[in-house]
């Protein structure tokens, strides 16, 4: 099915725009994480 | 910061935990659409797809299941009760995610494979009821206002619903003639189908989506924690304006 894509290397293109897609959503998990930590050890003190 | 606080600490974000959760799914993206796949009759290389579309099931009745047990604990505890309301209605909201993502790629799969988004199926009618029936107990949730109560028949309810929701979608598609694979007769993707290297993505696959769910849904808690808190503080009562539509 998409063995044309690989020959021609497109495959790459499918993976690393999934690479990226993953990478944001785990960066901006990531950083709501840590705005969570500080609000948390704010509320402790 | 020690090793320990950054990588045992479930708090940290950088939990050895979630590490390995984008570890494994940055594994399936790279590896999923280039390692080798038997190209079956009419699937062809749409198997891949069984690295997406049951993920997000087993992540579903993984959160169910959690949820389930928080909401007997729930009814069970005599202290600290409203940390399993909240970590109740969290894993039910992440399972009915992953729930909507597992009906959406399984219609396109269907359409890709069986030539319609939908047909009338024992296994696809089975997984829009369960999905019907734990959007009922958000409903329910939002239809009491008191928090200890709202608590108290939410758990009740859930309860009831998990068994519902397993009986309908895993074992009453097995009794009856279906389309879908695994259920009615067909076989589902045995060991005839999946080579080594297609198991590792596999499970692989569904390891960290449940993993990056519980991550999800941890942080949903604890900012939910953190609200009740300062309403506490602000109002001087437990009962909260913005928790009063869940």
């Amino acid at each position: 099915m998409a063995d044309k894509f690989r020959e021609e290397g497109k495959i790459y293109v499918v993976i690393t725009v999934f690479a990226i897609i993953l990478t944001g959503l785990f960066v901006y998990v990531f950083l709501l994480d840590r705005k969570i930590g500080k609000f948390e050890k704010e509320e402790k003190n | 910061m020690s090793i320990n606080q950054t990588f045992f600490n479930n708090r940290s974000p950088l939990a050895w935990w979630k590490i390995a959760s984008f570890l494994l799914l940055l594994f399936v993206v790279l590896k999923g659409f280039t390692s080798p796949v038997p190209r079956l009759p009419i699937l062809n290389e749409t198997i891949r797809n069984l690295y997406f579309h049951v993920p997000m099931w087993f992540g579903m009745t993984a959160f169910l299941l959690i949820a389930f047990i928080n909401a007997i604990i729930y009814l069970r505890s005599t202290s600290n009760k409203h940390l399993h309301d909240i970590h109740c209605v969290e894993y039910t909201n992440m399972g009915l995610c992953f729930g909507v993502l597992g009906i959406l790629t399984g219609m396109v799969w269907a359409k890709a494979t069986w030539g319609a988004y939908w047909t009338p199926d024992p296994k696809l009618n089975a997984a829009a009821i369960g999905m019907l029936i734990y959007s009922a107990y958000i409903v329910l949730r939002g239809s009491i206002q008191d928090e200890e109560q709202r608590a108290r028949v939410s758990a009740v309810y859930n309860i009831f619903a998990f068994p519902a929701f397993v009986s309908l979608v895993y074992i009453l598609p097995r009794l009856t003639d279906s389309l879908h694979p695994g259920n009615g007769g067909n076989p589902g993707f045995n060991s005839y189908d999946r080579d080594r290297e297609m198991n590792l993505i596999f499970y692989s696959s569904g390891l960290g989506f449940i993993l990056l769910g519980v991550w999800i849904t941890t942080l949903r808690v604890r900012l939910r924690t953190l609200r009740l808190k300062a309403d506490q503080v602000a109002h001087a009562s437990p009962s909260s304006i913005l928790d009063s539509h869940q």
